[in-house]
């Protein structure tokens, strides 16, 4: 419906007063709303059109001071705690990588320039308004399915290999971003909802198994998927939680885990000879350091395993090895710690947004940081095979995984201080959760 | 008999508080609501009332969320969150406290003769 001409003037004079410009829609909208319902209501009382738009106005108050008032209400809000935090973990990480570089030739330069990368990735993140995840959701997901592909091949083009570990599985690990726009699309939804998101998960996972032959991330990434998808149920995303919609999401995790179980029986101790892509010479080596397990090979390995490990490990993929190596545990204590405190300082923000979007977005961050870290930590201490290894965020060497480090966090931070502007979940009642 | 404005300032939080706990309501029935109940006391105006939402909500007091209203077109809701409830409970105390001491100094000393 059109505004009356002067209730127009006084909704551009209250608006024009605010200074965070993406706010401004947001409040007129609701003032304009509230100008109709009051013009309406005079109109019914019987009045003239011209008159009923004069004491509309005079209703409302004046327009400067109430955009004054709005002004002082609706500010960014940009978490500069969690911005220092990224800072100082991305500089220790910047002097760990020096300090355990295993290639004389790296300099600290080189290291600076990767960092400079990451940080205009995490600002592009930061000012590039998050809600494209729910608003263009097909169009980034083309984008991303050609990252994916791309780097990949530009990656085994470079190196002249086919690579199990390419640029563009970083890019891969960037889904769980997707997936929550792609259940907000869904949201409301039901089981239609879940069921939907779910083959998106499978098709992604199918991706990474058999499409850019990744081994092991189809079950990271399915678990990863799955946690979201499953905090997304909790949280009534989809409707009102339903026990069905509950076992459907948590149908990624339980594949993953039992993959995991059946590699542990079967590879690891029916099958020893076919475990050779997931528990590579380093495996043993860790094993051996930490458990005094046997080295099942012959030769030099087995002579000087100690040696060995430390020549083999770099700060790509060990750098918790190389830290325990050279410092000790309470060196991975204390490179771990500021992780962890990043991890929650997320959650909290991420449990704070009220929108929708901006809800589902910052947990798939922190999630899959999280899941990183817990998946790089494990093969660092020898629990997983080598061929689960991702970037540990912010700290271990790799250009691709800091700029999707980066990336992932300019997200969070984005949808931190724009949040407020989306509008929220109508609230989960007690009598919409049933079995 | 008309009442000066600064009285009401300090506790308009307070009283969009309390219509919101008893059902999720927009803007402009918050208004007509609080101008009920007051018998045409309170007319609080809009100018007044969304920066205070907008406040309430920035503090996690209350939550927003659209819905389709009653007229069928869609209208931004507040809902009292828990953190509002535990706010409401204390500034209600305090407001008693604050208005019989009010009470207790416009009597006169009343209350006090035993003092």
């Amino acid at each position: 419906m059109r505004l009356h001409e002067s209730l127009q003037q006084w909704l551009d004079t209250a608006a024009g007063q605010m200074r965070w410009k993406r706010a401004r829609p947001v409040a007129a909208k609701e003032l304009a709303d509230h100008m109709e319902d009051q013009y309406a209501a005079f109109l019914e009382d019987g009045m003239e059109e011209e008159a009923a738009a004069a004491a509309t106005v005079r209703e409302m108050g004046d327009p400067v001071e109430t955009g004054t008032r709005l002004d002082r209400a609706w500010r960014p809000q940009p978490d500069w705690v969690m911005l220092g935090l990224v800072l100082v973990i991305a500089a220790v990480g910047c002097v760990l990588q020096y300090l355990l570089r295993t290639n004389s030739d790296l300099m600290w330069y080189t290291l600076l320039g990767h960092y400079a990368v990451g940080a205009v990735c995490l600002l592009a993140a930061y000012f590039v308004d998050y809600t494209l995840l729910g608003r263009h959701l097909w169009i980034v997901l083309g984008v991303w399915f050609a990252a994916v592909l791309l780097g990949h091949r530009i990656h085994a083009f470079w190196l002249e290999t086919d690579v199990l570990v390419s640029t563009g599985t970083p890019v891969l690990w960037t889904f769980p971003l997707l997936l929550a726009g792609l259940i907000y699309r869904m949201r409301g939804k039901g089981l239609e909802g879940v069921a939907n998101c779910l083959m998106a998960v499978v098709a992604v996972a199918l991706l990474a198994r058999f499409g850019i032959m990744e081994v092991a991330y189809d079950r990271a990434l399915l678990a990863t998927c799955g946690v979201i998808l499953l905090i997304a149920v909790w949280h009534g995303v989809f409707g009102p939680r339903r026990a069905g919609q509950m076992a459907l999401a948590a149908l990624p995790i339980g594949y993953a885990v039992l993959r995991q179980i059946m590699d542990a029986v079967f590879y690891a101790h029916l099958l020893p000879d076919a475990d050779q892509y997931q528990y590579s010479a380093m495996t043993y080596l860790i094993r051996h350091r930490l458990y005094g397990t046997e080295i099942p090979f012959d030769g030099e390995i087995a002579a000087r395993p100690g040696e060995i490990l430390a020549q083999l490990a770099d700060t790509t993929d060990h750098l918790l090895t190389l830290a325990q190596l050279r410092w000790g545990w309470l060196a991975v204590f204390a490179v771990l710690l500021p992780l962890l405190i990043l991890f929650g300082r997320g959650l909290l923000l991420a449990g704070r947004q009220s929108g929708q979007l901006a809800w589902l977005v910052s947990h798939a961050v922190v999630l899959t940081l999280a899941a990183q870290t817990l998946i790089y930590l494990l093969v660092d201490l020898g629990l997983i095979g080598n061929a689960f290894t991702t970037g540990l965020p912010l700290l271990s060497y790799g250009g691709a995984y800091l700029c999707q480090t980066m990336l992932l966090l300019g997200v969070l931070l984005s949808a931190q201080r724009c949040g407020a502007l989306e509008a929220g979940a109508p609230p989960v009642q007690a009598s919409d959760i049933g079995g | 008999m008309a009442i000066d404005k600064s009285l009401l300032a300090g506790s308009t939080g307070l009283l969009v508080l309390r219509l919101l706990q008893e059902e999720d309501l927009y803007g402009y029935q918050m208004i007509e609501r609080l101008r009920e109940r007051s018998d045409d006391t309170f007319s609080l105006k809009a100018g007044t009332l969304y920066p205070l939402l907008h406040t309430l909500e920035t503090q996690g007091l209350v939550q927003s969320y659209e819905r389709t209203a009653d007229s069928a077109r869609i209208r931004k809701y507040y809902h009292l969150t828990d953190a509002g409830r535990a706010q409401l409970a204390e500034k209600t105390e305090e407001w008693r406290m604050f208005s019989g001491a009010v009470d207790r100094v416009l009597k006169g000393g009343e209350n006090h003769a035993f003092a």
